[in-house]
């Protein structure tokens, strides 16, 4: 009885996950061994031709090193002034809940709003940062092309890490604050100070949710699209694809009437299947035993 | 006498139902999806264009779709749902590789009046026809040109350059002026207009298309390709500043509005663009891309960006629908689209807004048109939006050199087709 009233219960949510979520996704992977432009014409059977021809084409493997260097560079400072923050905020200094406000205000303003604020600072010869230099006499820095080619990806990751870190901040925070005071005081009266309080008591203590806000970084790096598609301008550079907005780029017609519906939905699911090895690795990497509090 | 009174009451009644029923089977609703917004200059010209057309043809109505520029993307995903679309509209180049390719756009020819394409401006009907068959009408006209400050030129005592040494003199002039007579944003099309332009001065009309059409990839390797590169690379410095490759778009467009740069080769659309930051008394002037010495292209050759009006091949209304593209593009038509939506006109005689004066006469005695960018994106876009694009940018960019740059294309051109 109880058996079948589960079976019951779970029947709607699972009928519905069947419907829109592993149908679609077992539909994508179908339509990634065609040749298709989207149009209606009959799709052409190429196996796993649209992979192989994936995996020959630089373009895509560019995408993954800028998808690489999103997912490492920017994850190591983004966590790493997730936790300088929290040590910060954690640290007992006035207006706390203003400066958690602060630093996650990036994550309310929209998208292309931000990386237009971001193009402005950068602006050669009018923007912010140029006129900081000249103003401060650093002429050699004022006269740097921050957005020319071979700097705009580092540019780009500079404003990814500043809208980013308040989201995994607040999170990281979120378990701190479910820690028990007299932890930290006990501590402060052995002597412990800020860093070493965060090292020996908040990171073991929150471990899972590190673990968990991780996660979400990669999987949000992997399909990482919004903010250098719109920094990039209406026809982004090359070197700052990724493999999300390639994917628009050959599935969508984006200006040139590229439509290689198969090609693009070869790309997703290698997506899918970079993020299914990127969370298994990195549940294997940070598994430990549960603190219980 | 019942009888034949039931009898006349029937023919009455059959005779009123067919009178009801006649205008209703004319009465046709086109349904339009467009490639404006709905509060665009353009998209109230086209409102406007529809209920004149509706005022003189009262039984044709229409349901207009405001798509926006995805137009051609959005339209693919209904059609396979069954959505019913009877004319759409696109940058003409997109059109020949979506719709048209897929054969989903209506052949004109035998629809149309035998002479249709002769009211257009010259070369503009055939610029978009597939093997001499024709499918679009375009109704806007967009050319490539030198956007300049005439009050900048004046002020450096220099002349519009017909040649390409008197570019580079008219540059010098106006770096007397702590200035810089020309400006570029960065990304991977706008850069191109500089090097397509100059490939097509030196070897002809679409000059960019023909050396990629070389299965070979040995054109690439042609002393004229080469010196196309070298020529485009050697503005910067003199008539590009450098700190331009740091421009993201529309940085650089804009210090034009702000006097900083005295001109940009674009579109006869960046008045328009420009026109919030500019202002409305702004001196614009354009003038031709300039020949080369010993070059087969003219300085009268331009490179247009024409958007089209198509009917769907599925359409129920194909000949309501082929009688609007016609009238889309009559004089009445034009003229709305010229007042109302302040862009370039397709048919001959029709003039253009004031702002754009020069660009008309450059469209009007046009001796060959040819696809923006070098025309490479509208038959092969995979090429062009993967490898083309993107290496030029480099090359023009000083990130490559020009001999690295035609060398990589003649290897990449070569693979290309070896794996088709």
């Amino acid at each position: 009885m109880r058996r079948r009233m589960v079976i019951i219960f779970l029947a709607p949510a699972v009928l519905l996950y069947l419907f829109f979520v592993l149908a679609p996704a077992a539909a994508s992977f179908y339509l990634s061994l065609f040749q298709t432009s989207g149009f209606g014409e009959t799709p052409r059977w190429v196996g796993f031709g649209n992979y192989i021809k994936l995996f020959s084409d630089p373009v895509f493997w560019l995408s993954i090193t800028n998808m690489a260097l999103i997912l490492t560079v920017g994850g190591v400072a983004i966590f790493g002034l997730a936790f300088l923050f929290t040590i910060l905020i954690n640290s007992g200094i006035w207006g706390k809940k203003l400066f958690r406000a602060l630093i996650f205000m990036p994550n309310v303003i929209a998208v292309v709003a931000l990386s237009t604020f971001w193009s402005f600072i950068y602006m050669p010869r009018y923007g912010m940062l140029s006129n900081i230099f000249k103003y401060i006499g650093f002429d050699q820095a004022a006269a740097i092309s921050w957005t020319a080619p071979e700097n705009i990806i580092w540019s780009m990751l500079i404003g990814l890490v500043w809208i980013s870190t308040g989201f995994f901040t607040i999170l990281i925070l979120a378990g701190a604050d479910k820690i028990p005071t007299d932890m930290y005081e006990a501590a402060r009266i052995e002597g412990a100070g800020p860093v070493q309080m965060f090292r020996m008591i908040t990171v073991p203590m929150i471990w899972d949710v590190i673990a968990i806000t991780m996660v979400l970084w990669v999987i949000e790096a992997i399909k990482m699209m919004e903010f250098p598609f719109a920094f990039g301008g209406p026809t982004p550079v090359q070197s700052l694809l990724t493999p999300s907005i390639y994917l628009f780029i050959m599935g969508f017609g984006f200006r040139q009437p590229v439509y290689e519906l198969g090609y693009a939905t070869a790309i997703g699911v290698c997506m899918f299947l970079f993020t299914v090895v990127a969370v298994l690795i990195l549940t294997w990497a940070t598994r430990r035993d549960r603190v219980e509090f | 006498m019942l009888r034949s009174s039931r009898s006349i009451f029937s023919s009455m009644l059959a005779g009123c139902a067919l009178a009801v029923m006649a205008p209703q089977a004319q009465a046709s609703e086109l349904v339009f999806w467009s490639m404006w917004n709905e509060p665009e200059p353009q998209a109230v010209a086209l409102r406007a264009i529809m209920d004149a057309y509706t005022a003189a043809h009262p039984e044709t109505t229409f349901s207009a779709v405001w798509n926006g520029r995805a137009n051609q993307t959005k339209l693919r995903s209904a059609l396979q749902a069954g959505t019913k679309v009877d004319l759409m509209d696109q940058d003409g180049d997109q059109l020949i590789g979506g719709l048209q390719k897929q054969g989903l756009a209506l052949q004109l020819d035998g629809l149309v009046k035998a002479d249709f394409g002769a009211s257009l401006l010259p070369g503009v009907f055939d610029i978009y026809a597939s093997e001499g068959k024709h499918y679009q009408v375009p109704y806007v006209y967009n050319s490539v040109n030198f956007w300049y400050n005439k009050e900048i030129l004046e002020e450096a005592g220099a002349q519009e350059p017909a040649t390409f040494d008197e570019l580079l003199a008219m540059c010098d002039a106006v770096r007397k002026l702590d200035k810089y007579a020309l400006v570029v944003d960065n990304d991977d099309t706008y850069a191109l207009y500089y090097f397509s332009y100059l490939l097509e001065r030196k070897l002809g009309v679409n000059a960019l298309v023909t050396t990629f059409e070389d299965k070979t990839g040995e054109s690439w390797l042609k002393p004229e390709v080469l010196k196309a590169a070298q020529m485009a690379q050697s503005l910067w410095g003199r008539c590009i500043p450098d700190d331009a490759r740091g421009f993201q778009y529309p940085a650089g467009q804009q210090t034009v509005a702000l006097g900083d740069s005295m001109g940009n080769l674009n579109g006869s659309w960046l008045p328009a663009e420009l026109s919030s930051s500019a202002g409305e008394d702004f001196p614009w002037g354009a003038f031709n891309f300039p020949s080369v010495e010993g070059g087969k292209g003219k300085q009268t050759d331009l490179q247009v960006a024409l958007l089209s009006m198509i009917a769907l091949e599925s359409s129920e209304h194909k000949e309501e629908a082929v009688d609007f593209l016609e009238f889309l593009v009559s004089e009445e038509a034009q003229k709305i689209i010229v007042e109302q939506g302040s862009v370039g006109s397709t048919r001959a005689g029709v003039a253009w807004p004031a702002i754009l004066e020069e660009a008309y006469q450059a469209a009007t005695n046009a001796t060959a048109i040819s696809n923006i960018y070098g025309g490479v994106g509208i038959n092969y876009p995979d090429f062009y939006t993967t490898i083309l694009a993107p290496e030029q940018n480099k090359m023009f960019m000083g990130q490559t050199e020009a001999k690295a740059f035609v060398e990589a294309m003649a290897a990449d051109t070569k693979k290309y087709w070896e794996a088709k």
